[in-house]
């Protein structure tokens, strides 16, 4: 900034954009610190570490390693299928199907939440299609065998519906970089599709893959409507047990919500950064 | 039979034909070049001979052997693309050596000759270094290193210097030219750059449209050009239209009788084009026969293009050494004139359609071999 | 499609396609059972009588009004002084439009809670108190959109040539800035539209009346009509999206092309 003329100029501009990082500091910057503070914060007003035991243990612990769990569990299941089903609209087919799966990918990756869970129950339910075609068809019943949607497996198999589509929408610019002359140089060299996969191919492709995988993990940590519309608490999730603390559900301090808040913005700030720390990686080699 | 041989091959991209029949022999060792404007399907006819794809009819054959619907990996040949076909997650050593670790050499063996090929291309200093560290004709020489490594039978070229500055292009172009000579690896290089391939190569393919044109060394190409497209394209050429007078090479041009000796083998009373190439014509201030005005006048270093209006009609481009040229002026009047061994004749249809002007009988150079 | 590779491309795209749309298929099926083996629209005539369903939509909608209106008001002058007068604020801004992932909607209405429990009111008792945390949320989405559209225009020379001519800065976002970024408010906002409309977590803790809450309870009560709910809702989804991809194409988004082929 200069003084003289050049600082009248640019004090108009910092006053326009003031609102907007007040705006963002009075909604965003100041709750987020009051749970991170208030996490540590007895009721007597000092700082204790209390809360942050309780959430590491029993129940709450459960709900970290379920959360973790599922998570993981539908990151992977989302990004290898992704990845799969990407690769193939990418590498070629009719032209049409490439758009299309972008687009509905799109619409799939915004329709989680209670529409979702609907829909699955829809499909999976007691008298679910899939459950009931299953029985008439197959002969074979889901439920008396010990399947419920309302599990684990089934949250996951829910979770996998709006994982996919992030993850096509993701790694499709990586594959897109992918340049047909190293696929064509690699095999004019006497490399199969095997050798070009282990010494090119997945070589470049990891850091966005990883980076892909870890975006999807935070998305799944963060979910909230999915699990409750489907499972009303069943699965024992931390999104649940802060909605518990903050509703009254439970008789607690709400420090003990902030604490669970804590441990979750910190679970989803530090998949966030190994996204963007793996995605700078790959910008090194593909200018 | 030669070394590498492409029988009638014809391929077709939906409505689009882009190899119409093409038929092509390159001898072992030789450095052949598939020459032709863009779209004439020169890149097609490679990437078949690597195996990309597939022609619907026809064979390509290798040391006799049918390598048709052989895959890509089975086909030891080395190419190297246009741009961009490093791999971006290797040092330029390691893309060097990766033929070499595919066929599973022995690690002192790959050393040698990784050694032997970046002494070769001239960058020995820069093994260690990443594609994006690499100007683009650095990634071309590790490209072509990469290419060789493997001592392929056949080297391929697609277009490798296009994407490069125009200076760096005429330097790469002789260093690839004196390795191919050192190796005697047999090369089939693809242009549309006919100065580039006029340069380097020991017999070219010229061709349009999905077939060939011509086939010929770089000198019969350009002084013998076996019809008016292969003339035009390659290099400038000056187009008279005449007839044959007799059958001692007299021809008639609009009223003035000259002498080529290539009119001999037409029947007197033949609608002909004459061919001559710029630096062929030499202009004398003042004098008689072919005479004209000089129009315009263009100084490009070596040479200076003049532009000379003829009495009789039409116009013709000389290539004069700057330093005589100088006398030459608009306005002033000249005679040109060539040595009768210095002009080519093409046959005309009974309708004055150049496109369509074919090479004399079949006794005579050119056509495709 | 030759060979092995033709194979795999076909199993993976069919397996994709199967499962995006057989559990679309079923929600139409089941929202279409009328009891008794018999199929008819008994759902959708529920949901469209019930007056539940138009409050909580209605209220939904509004929301998605005052979230775009907010939004856009505070985002389109800033990003405008950024672009124009502030370019060292570029990279602030883009971690400020991230940040809102790392504070998933369920921490953010813990901390709403916690830091505006005493407040008015006006403020905390009636459902604006979401706009607040939706404009939040939305950031990521209406901020890329906006720049996407401001870096397709050049903005500097504009706002040179619009004050040579004697313009003043609020003249300038009005006449110049605004019109040309219409495309790129319009796409923003239906994302907006998407995210409010489909806004769960915050509406359901504070217990406010939308219409993806309207969607829970109908569906803890009554199966079919939450059925030919979650139909209409993708639909609306959809739409937006549709909506979004013809102001793209209207829009012409452009691709660096890298090297030459």
């Amino acid at each position: 900034m200069r003084p003289g003329r050049g600082w009248r100029k640019s004090l108009g501009a910092w006053l326009g954009v003031l609102p907007f990082f007040v705006y963002v500091t009075a909604f965003l910057l100041v709750p987020s610190t009051a749970v991170l503070v208030g996490a540590f914060l007895g009721p007597e007003g000092r700082w204790t570490l209390r809360y942050a035991a309780e959430v590491l243990q029993g129940q709450y612990l459960r709900a970290f390693v379920n959360s973790f769990a599922v998570s993981a569990v539908t990151a992977l299941a989302g990004g290898v299928f992704g990845f799969l089903v990407a690769y193939a609209a990418v590498t070629g087919g009719p032209r049409w199907v490439r758009p299309a799966l972008t687009t509905f990918s799109g619409v799939a990756a915004n329709f989680a939440g209670v529409p979702l869970a609907f829909a699955f129950i829809a499909t999976l339910g007691t008298t679910g299609l899939v459950t009931q075609l299953v029985r008439t068809v197959l002969g074979v019943d889901l439920y008396a065998r010990g399947f419920t949607l309302f599990s684990f497996a089934g949250l996951s198999l829910t979770y996998v519906y709006f994982q996919l589509p992030l993850m096509i929408l993701v790694i499709t610019p990586a594959l897109d970089g992918m340049r047909r002359e190293w696929w064509e140089a690699a095999a004019n060299l006497g490399a199969t599709p095997w050798h070009y996969w282990r010494y090119v191919g997945l070589p470049i492709l990891l850091p966005s893959l990883l980076g892909a995988v870890v975006l999807l993990f935070g998305n799944a940590f963060a979910a909230y409507a999915t699990p409750y519309a489907l499972t009303s608490g069943v699965v024992n999730l931390v999104t649940m047990q802060i909605a518990n603390v903050l509703q009254g559900n439970v008789l607690s301090d709400p420090q003990l919500g902030h604490a669970l808040s804590t441990g979750m913005v910190l679970v989803v700030s530090v998949s966030m950064a190994l996204y963007l720390l793996l995605q700078k990686r790959v910008s090194r080699w593909t200018r | 039979m030669a070394y590498l041989e492409v029988r009638n091959v014809r391929k077709r991209f939906g409505d689009v034909v882009a190899l119409n029949g093409v038929t092509v022999s390159v001898e072992q060792g030789e450095f052949f070049t598939l020459l032709g404007p863009s779209g004439c399907g020169k890149t097609t006819l490679l990437r078949i001979i690597a195996g990309f794809e597939e022609p619907d009819e026809g064979e390509v054959s290798l040391e006799g052997q049918d390598i048709t619907g052989l895959p890509p990996h089975r086909r030891d040949m080395g190419m190297v693309f246009q741009s961009y076909s490093l791999f971006p997650n290797m040092t330029a050593e390691e893309n060097v050596e990766f033929g070499l670790r595919i066929r599973r050499r022995p690690p002192q063996e790959r050393a040698r000759r990784v050694a032997e090929l970046f002494e070769l291309i001239g960058l020995a200093h820069a093994r260690k270094r990443y594609p994006y560290q690499l100007s683009g004709g650095e990634q071309q020489r590790v490209a072509l290193a990469r290419a060789l490594a493997v001592e392929p039978r056949v080297l391929l070229l697609d277009e490798p210097l296009s994407a490069l500055d125009a200076k760096i292009r005429v330097q790469l172009r002789e260093e690839i030219r004196a390795i191919q000579t050192r190796l005697r690896i047999t090369t089939v290089y693809v242009t549309h750059d006919q100065e580039e391939a006029l340069a380097i190569s020991d017999r070219v393919a010229v061709f349009s449209r999905g077939r060939v044109e011509q086939v010929g060394t770089p000198s019969e190409i350009y002084q013998r050009p076996a019809n008016a497209f292969v003339a035009e394209f390659v290099g400038t050429m000056n187009r008279l239209e005449a007839v044959v007078r007799d059958d001692s090479g007299g021809v008639d041009y609009r009223g003035l009788r000259l002498k080529v000796y290539e009119a001999r083998g037409f029947r007197p009373g033949t609608r002909v084009l004459l061919l001559i190439r710029p630096e062929a014509i030499q202009l004398q201030p003042g004098g008689t026969g072919l005479t004209g005005r000089v129009v315009s006048r263009v100084f490009t270093g070596a040479t200076t293009r003049v532009r000379v209006q003829l009495d009789l009609g039409g116009q013709l481009v000389v290539d004069v050494p700057s330093a005589p040229a100088k006398g030459l002026v608009p306005g002033l009047e000249v005679a040109a004139t060539f040595g009768p061994d210095d002009v080519a004749v093409l046959a005309l249809p009974e309708e004055p359609s150049v496109g369509q002007a074919t090479q004399r009988s079949p006794s005579g150079p050119g056509g495709a071999r | 499609m030759k060979g092995p590779r033709g194979f795999w491309r076909l199993v993976w795209l069919t397996l994709a396609a199967l499962y995006f749309t057989v559990p679309l298929v079923a929600t139409a099926e089941f929202s279409l059972r009328g009891g008794a083996g018999r199929y008819d629209l008994s759902a959708y005539l529920f949901i469209l009588r019930d007056p539940q369903f138009q409050a909580s939509f209605r209220l939904s909608l509004l929301l998605a009004l005052e979230t775009m209106a907010l939004s856009l008001a505070l985002l389109v002058p800033t990003a405008y002084w950024v672009h124009v007068r502030l370019p060292k604020v570029r990279p602030l801004m883009e971690f400020v439009s991230v940040l809102p992932f790392v504070v998933p909607p369920i921490v953010l209405v813990v901390g709403l809670s916690a830091v505006y429990r005493g407040a008015p009111e006006f403020f905390v008792g009636t459902p604006q108190i979401l706009v607040a945390g939706y404009v939040v949320i939305t950031l990521p989405y209406a901020y890329r959109s906006l720049e996407v559209g401001l870096r397709a225009l050049d903005l500097r020379t504009l706002t040179e040539a619009a004050q040579s001519l004697g313009a003043t800065t609020g003249q300038i976002l009005r006449w110049v800035v605004v019109p040309n970024l219409r495309s790129a408010m319009l796409s923003g906002s239906l994302l907006i539209l998407t995210v409010v409309m489909g806004e769960f977590t915050m509406a359901n803790v504070l217990l406010f009346y939308t219409f993806p809450v309207y969607l829970n309870y109908i569906g803890e009560t009554h199966a079919t009509p939450a059925a030919a709910l979650t139909v209409i809702s993708f639909g609306i989804t959809w739409a937006a999206m549709l909506g979004i991809l013809a102001l793209e194409r209207q829009f012409g988004a452009r691709q660096a092309q890298v090297g030459a082929r």
